[in-house]
């Protein structure tokens, strides 16, 4: 122990703050660059938190990011229309995109797209997992939304004290964000152009069980929409997949224990028997999207219109 | 307990601080208590094999210095060789030899069904039987005096840094340090910390980031082409290397922050000109292993040319059993016992590297990677239709859309870059362009603080596997 000399401590004592330092000031620079961002996910991501102020907010995972046209429900409901959907994000993810727009606003209507595998238990991008996407917000929206993100577990929210480690997933897009010039005109959407050539397959639901945590979020969800007076409505979206009757009985029974609609077109025929609306057996491709948006307006408009008549 | 885990930030301070806060004497105690912890974090049952392989082995060792009767001394080996192999063949070997006994009688139309063991794969079963069988050898070659001390013994088998994935240490080397009276210096905790940083960004940076983007394409052969197929098979070349050597110099980093000297384990081994000289770089503990303990008992080079062909054939045949119960593995080694005994015969690879760069040398190193790489593929792969499949796609199928990852490209690039800096001025120019062993002060603190910003900025922080810990 008595080895270690003066000189040995000051160098420890310059690592530790060069890294300081570094880490700090990665903070400002990525944090600004985060916001500065024109395109790609930094840019969708900092929007979806930051800067909408629409009227209607669709939330859900990629499958919402390329079902619903915000042009054709703003053309039949009248409101201002924006779609946070976003790929590989589950309920977790959505509960704290919702916390932080309440923060700045509050929109009329939300509708969600529900996955199953927001029902269900599971890993992954439908875990809390998902939530490590909220990094760069963590400390900038509210302790509400930081204790959200305290359930990704000690280890991940001690980490997320160094600034470099909030970035570190993102680094790459937040700089090809600022390099590459985007055109956000389709106000979240995002289009899919492919073809399913497949044959129609069977989703294994035998194994699946409730998850009680995200019922627990999705219940958060809805009672935050509640307080705030927002009219909230589930959506559920086609899958090329033949689906057993009660994959979403959990859902509707929280839908009607709230006292809420459920636009359920998991099992239409009018997609299930058209391949060519699907990019894949998850995602509607663009002929699909616009005949599920016009459809989803169109009963929307019939439960939304008699809360929105006075606006 | 992992490296890139924070319980390992915890871990190893504590331990350091105590260690050296302890008198000598007890030290031994308190190291032994923390590598067993260290290793019972994985499956606390596990401990108990360990601990047959440290009784056996030691018992053996000692009973060898007891007599000098031939018949007894080769008794007591065999048993200590039995017993670790055998649970090192129980646990590792068994289901596989057992499968493929049943399907190649099946395809005679036979049936000999017994059924397969329930059990998981003992982390670092591989290492420690080798290391503790190495030193029985040692004994009965009477290279080294057995240690009649157990605890001490015990501390060379169980040594926590290097127990689940080496580098597979000798004896002579390891063993009497448990004995000097350590002491905490600035020169070896600088020295340690600045390996375990590189180690560190080799893991995290490194092979973590390529290993997503190898991930993608192996494990969906069917759904990629040919070129996205070379360009994984590139990649996973340097993922491997910077799983494993990032390993090896963690563990010998945080060795050398305690004091303590392992021996080195990967010397730039893409920079090698040969087959012959790769396997002086790379996994050096072990290709030491098998060069001592069994090319060289088997008669190595002095006997006649085809014997020395068939030693090198075997011993690198057997290295590819060491590294898993698969065909895949298999191959891979007898494709490297190939390309050496080719090398052989045709006088290639016994020159001695000069370290100089030459248009030949270039050349030489991209042929080298090339045959690496290629085995790489059946090492990756998870059976051997797979490793066909993939072989074939590449060299039918190449200009193929590409799958295309930006950030990895990106980061792989990056990261790629750094690698390359480093060991080709190390390999060529080395002691100049230095950064972290920099005279100057100021540049040296500021790389290490720079290199632990680019860990955190791109490591990936979720891994929770090196691919050695399955061997």
């Amino acid at each position: 122990m008595k080895k270690l000399n003066k000189k040995f401590l000051y160098k420890v004592f310059l690592f530790i703050a060069i890294v300081f330092c570094v880490d700090y000031a990665s903070g400002i620079v990525f944090g600004k660059l985060y916001k500065t961002a024109k395109s790609g996910v930094a840019f969708q991501e900092n929007y979806i938190m930051n800067k909408t102020s629409q009227e209607l907010l669709i939330f859900g995972s990629s499958r919402a990011a390329y079902h619903y046209i915000p042009a054709i429900l703003k053309d039949t409901l009248g409101i201002s229309t924006y779609n946070c959907g976003r790929e590989g994000t589950g309920i977790y993810y959505h509960y704290g995109v919702l916390l932080s727009t309440l923060e700045r606003y509050t929109p009329k209507v939300i509708f969600l797209d529900i996955d199953y595998r927001d029902i269900y238990v599971g890993e992954g991008i439908f875990g809390v997992d998902a939530l490590k996407e909220h990094a760069p917000f963590y400390h900038s929206v509210s302790p509400e939304f930081d204790s959200l993100l305290s359930l990704t577990g000690e280890k991940e929210v001690f980490k997320l004290n160094s600034n470099l480690y909030k970035y570190s997933s993102k680094s790459f897009k937040i700089l090809t964000g600022n390099l590459i010039q985007g055109r956000d005109n389709k106000q979240g959407f995002r289009v899919l152009t492919g073809n399913w050539n497949k044959t129609i397959d069977s989703l294994d639901a035998e194994k699946l069980a409730v998850d009680e945590k995200k019922i627990e979020t999705l219940q958060k969800f809805i009672d935050k929409a509640k307080t705030n007076n927002i009219k909230f409505v589930f959506t559920v979206s086609p899958y090329f997949k033949i689906t057993p009757e009660n994959l979403y009985k959990p859902l509707i029974e929280l839908a009607k224990k709230n006292d809420i609609q459920v636009l359920n077109h998991l099992q239409d025929q009018r997609f299930l028997s058209d391949k060519s609306m699907f990019n894949d057996e998850l995602h509607l491709n663009k002929q699909g999207a616009q005949l599920y948006s016009r459809m989803i307006a169109s009963e929307a408009y019939s439960i939304l219109n008699n809360t929105l008549i006075d606006r | 307990m992992l490296f890139n885990s924070l319980i390992f930030l915890i871990f190893f301070p504590t331990v350091v601080l105590i260690y050296f806060l302890l008198p000598h004497r007890f030290r031994w105690i308190f190291l032994l208590i923390a590598s067993y912890f260290f290793y019972m974090n994985w499956e606390p049952v596990y401990a108990l094999l360990i601990s047959f392989s440290i009784l056996s082995t030691w018992t053996c060792g000692y009973l060898l210095d007891k007599t000098n009767n031939v018949l007894r001394r080769k008794t007591y080996l065999t048993i200590s060789i039995l017993a670790n192999f055998g649970i090192l063949f129980i646990f590792k070997y068994y289901n596989f030899i057992n499968e493929t006994v049943f399907s190649t009688l099946e395809y005679f139309n036979m049936r000999w069904e017994v059924p397969n063991l329930d059990i998981l794969l003992p982390v670092g079963i591989s290492f420690y039987t080798f290391q503790a069988v190495g030193y029985t050898i040692d004994v009965y070659r009477k290279d080294i005096k057995s240690e009649k001390h157990i605890g001490i013994y015990a501390m060379f088998v169980t040594f926590f840094p290097q127990l689940v994935a080496g580098p597979i240490e000798r004896s002579g080397n390891l063993l009497p340090q448990f004995r000097e009276e350590k002491k905490l210096t600035a020169a070896n905790l600088s020295a340690g910390f600045k390996m375990v940083l590189w180690g560190f960004f080799l893991k995290i940076v490194l092979a973590d980031n390529l290993g997503m983007y190898v991930d993608a394409a192996f494990n969906n052969v069917e759904n990629h082409g040919g070129t996205t197929h070379a360009l994984a098979s590139f990649l996973f070349a340097f993922q491997i290397y910077g799983d494993f050597a990032g390993y090896s110099l963690i563990a010998i980093g945080v060795s050398k922050m305690m004091s303590f000297t392992l021996m080195t384990n990967f010397r730039r081994p893409y920079y090698a000109t040969s087959i012959t000289t790769f396997w002086s770089r790379w996994h050096i503990s072990l290709s030491t292993w098998f060069k001592d303990y069994l090319y060289i008992p088997l008669g190595g080079n002095r006997k006649s040319k085809a014997r020395t062909y068939f030693n090198l054939f075997l011993t690198f045949f057997v290295s590819g059993i060491w590294h898993g119960a698969n065909f895949t593995f298999i191959i891979w080694g007898a494709l490297h016992g190939l390309y050496i005994v080719i090398e052989k015969a045709l006088g290639l690879g016994r020159k001695k590297e000069k370290n100089k760069l030459s248009f030949n040398v270039l050349i030489n190193i991209v042929i080298t990677f090339i045959l690496v790489d290629l085995a790489w593929i059946f090492f990756r792969a998870s059976s051997l239709t797979e490793a066909w499949e993939i072989i074939t796609r590449i060299f039918t199928d190449f200009g193929s859309q590409l799958f295309i990852k930006w950030d990895i490209f990106f980061i792989a690039a990056v990261s790629m870059m750094i690698l390359f800096f480093k060991e080709f001025t190390d390999e060529f120019y080395p002691k100049k362009f230095e950064l972290l062993n920099n005279k100057n002060l100021y540049v040296r603190v500021f790389s290490m603080a720079l290199l632990l910003c680019i860990i955190i900025l791109l490591g990936v922080f979720d891994s929770d596997k090196f691919i050695y810990f399955q061997f």
